[in-house]
């Protein structure tokens, strides 16, 4: 009998047992897709913040209503991302509300402009105010959430402000309502179609290389691993253009380069290796890049700018028009190089081996005056080539139009149409 | 007797000196580098907060050379009658040092503890200080990328390739931005990283762990432009990989663990 008992509960405390982890995985794995759906809408929220601050901000730099049209446009839509994004949240009602009214006045505001109900000049007077305020919010927000990331506290959100609320303690009932949103928001899609968004590189017309041609190219290139380790490999057929990846290892350096099957184009390279504290000056980094550049080859193009971060700086250079010196971003290249003694840590040159066809376009001058709002100046101007919405490569006025307390704009200008091709707010 | 108290006099004077000489603000703090816009590190920082101290530069302090800090620095040059040309050269900062003070320690400890503050001379410094701002890294991004973005991604590639060789974590990050540029992926890089069943990490939480600074340098590298898929949208695992599907997409090329595919 004694025994019967023993084996009965340790079998109750077995199944408990099982059941207990069993539960306690599964929670682990909603509390996991719980916290998934709200950093996204955190984190989405508050870029879109950031992009709104933005837009607004692009709002008021135009008199034009034409160029104003695209701003307008984004204000309205962003801010109703936005609401939905903060809808989706687990925070109180009361703030829920605040902030719907506010992005609801925002977004109505800038579709009254648009739709010519409101003046211009009125809306950008009001903006000089609201844009600070929003910048304000903007900051609060990432700073309100800036736990937003975290796990524990997306899971303890949730639970303060709605399964309490509720009285409803069953992770059960989140599952459904977490898996309802994941199938409904985002199906997943199989991309069928492989798009091509950067250089054709399967058009280039030159003869093939074999591998051992690669290798010796490789050597050319960067005599300074005569002696590494190399270990190369085809492209898979699928790929769609044949290339050898090269890899190579020598003493403390590790790192890739990519060449082209068809003619032995250099794609990219890139290395690692540990690094000293020392600092070259910006002077001889200078110097290096250009030696390199020319070693290379690329000696029709211009260095556009450069970033100094804790181990490297990153380069980008453009290729120059030869008839009228306009800058082809879409023929760029990129450098990596060392602070502390100056090495080629990495190249990018898919860009520049396709080079882009340009074609004549008329110039007919500007009147930034009339284009600009009188708080802007207009400090840098030159021609650069850029992408229109049909993808074409089209001659462009490159301005830097600067506003002291709303900052430095890059505004691309269409020379023969005047479309405003891009704008970017410059760090 | 005469002699000892010109000895004494002396070493009075010459203490005295001493004492007004250290005083005074950190004067010798420049290095000797002419900075531009796009540098970054400590002389950028006391280029900020001296601007900052005259009511030149109204921007955060942080230590980036961008525009509003280059802009700032030509207004000082043209009032000062320097020749007008954004770089900070010695002339540059001869005079910024002569008309303006830097509280070196002051500065770096509101950086260090992640305030919120400005360094305008005459206004009492504790005045100056708000709450904590939203943290910063330390890198200089393009202009198109956020540091959201780029803590995002880190994450990401700790979390689904941190054993991997340097090149196969920056090809992850590569895949993402990819995925943001593709039509048929969403056109954030949040979304993109949270879209459901898209990355392991995000199923399994390693999302959530803290990225290193291997993993950030290869988000970086991929920000700039470096893409060693040669344009994937997809990777996986062959050894752990559970779809039939995934083996039907045209593949590019393996880097370590992983086969990267268009």
């Amino acid at each position: 009998m004694k025994k019967t008992i023993w084996v009965i509960v340790s079998s109750v405390a077995v199944v408990f047992l099982v059941y207990h982890f069993s539960v306690q995985s599964q929670n682990n794995r909603l509390e996991n897709a719980l916290a998934v759906q709200y950093s996204n809408q955190l984190t989405s929220a508050s870029e879109k913040l950031t992009k709104l601050t933005e837009s607004v901000d692009q709002t008021m730099l135009f008199t034009d209503k034409e160029a104003l049209e695209q701003p307008l446009d984004d204000v309205w839509r962003i801010s109703s991302d936005i609401r939905t994004s903060i809808s989706a949240l687990p925070i109180n009602n009361e703030t829920s509300a605040i902030w719907m009214n506010y992005l609801n006045r925002l977004g109505n505001g800038a579709a009254q402009v648009k739709d010519g109900k409101v003046p211009i000049e009125e809306w950008q007077k009001n903006m000089a105010g609201a844009r600070e305020n929003l910048q304000e919010l903007s900051n609060q927000w990432a700073f309100t959430n800036k736990d937003g990331g975290s796990k524990d506290y997306i899971v303890k959100a949730f639970v303060q402000n709605k399964l309490d609320q509720n009285g409803e303690k069953s992770w059960k009932s989140l599952g459904n309502s977490v898996k309802a949103y994941t199938e409904s928001d985002f199906p997943m899609t199989a991309s069928e179609a492989d798009q091509q968004k950067k250089k054709d590189l399967q058009h280039i017309k030159d003869a093939d290389i074999t591998s051992a041609e690669a290798k010796e190219k490789f050597f050319k290139l960067f005599p300074e691993f005569k002696d590494a380790k190399i270990h190369i490999t085809e492209s898979s057929q699928d790929a769609p253009y044949p290339f050898y990846h090269i890899q190579f290892h020598e003493g403390i350096r590790i790192g890739y380069a990519d060449l082209t099957k068809k003619g032995g184009h250099l794609l990219s390279f890139l290395m690692e290796r540990p690094f000293e504290k020392t600092t070259i000056t910006v002077q001889q980094m200078k110097d290096k890049s250009a030696e390199y550049m020319k070693n290379f080859g690329f000696t029709d193009t211009e260095m556009v700018e450069y970033r100094e971060n804790s181990i490297a700086w990153h380069l980008s250079f453009a290729r120059k028009a030869q008839d009228n010196d306009a800058l082809i971003y879409a023929d760029g290249i990129q450098l990596k190089i060392a602070k502390d003694n100056g090495e080629l840590l990495g190249l990018n040159a898919m860009e520049y081996i396709q080079k882009e066809k340009i074609d004549k376009q008329k110039i007919v001058p500007i009147d930034k005056a009339e284009l600009f709002s009188s708080n802007f100046s207009v400090e840098e101007e030159r021609l650069a080539y850029v992408e229109n919405k049909q993808l074409q490569q089209r001659l462009a006025y490159q301005l830097i139009a600067v506003n002291e307390s709303i900052g430095t704009y890059k505004i691309y200008i269409d020379t023969e149409n005047h479309e405003i091709l891009h704008a970017e707010k410059l760090p | 007797m005469k002699q000892l108290k010109y000895i004494l006099i002396s070493l009075l004077f010459c203490t005295f000196s001493y004492s007004f000489i250290s005083e005074q603000p950190t004067t010798q703090a420049f290095s000797a580098q002419t900075l531009e816009r796009g540098a970054y590190g400590d002389d950028v920082i006391e280029l900020q907060a001296r601007l900052q101290y005259i009511g030149f530069y109204k921007s955060d302090i942080d230590g980036k050379f961008g525009y509003s800090t280059y802009w700032a620095l030509r207004n000082f040059q043209e009032k000062y009658g320097l020749p007008i040309d954004g770089l900070l050269g010695q002339d540059t900062k001869k005079k910024l040092v002569g008309v303006s003070d830097y509280d070196k320690k002051f500065v770096h400890d509101q950086i260090n503890k992640g305030n919120s503050f400005t360094y305008y001379g005459g206004i009492d410094l504790d005045k100056q200080v708000k709450n904590k701002k939203e943290e910063s890294t330390n890198m200089q991004l393009p202009p198109q990328y956020s540091e959201k973005d780029l803590k995002l991604i880190a994450n990401a590639v700790y979390g689904e390739s941190r054993g991997e060789p340097y090149e196969g974590q920056v090809a992850v990050a590569a895949v993402i931005l990819n995925r943001v540029e593709h039509p048929e992926f969403p056109n954030t890089v949040s979304e993109v990283i949270f879209q459901p069943l898209a990355f392991t990490a995000v199923a399994d939480g390693q999302i959530w762990l803290e990225p290193n600074e291997r993993a950030k340098e290869a988000v970086l590298d991929a920000l700039n432009g470096w893409d060693p898929t040669e344009n994937a949208i997809y990777y996986f695992n062959p050894k752990t990989a559970t779809s039939k599907w995934i083996w039907s997409r045209p593949q590019i090329k393996t880097i370590g663990q992983h086969i990267f595919c268009s």
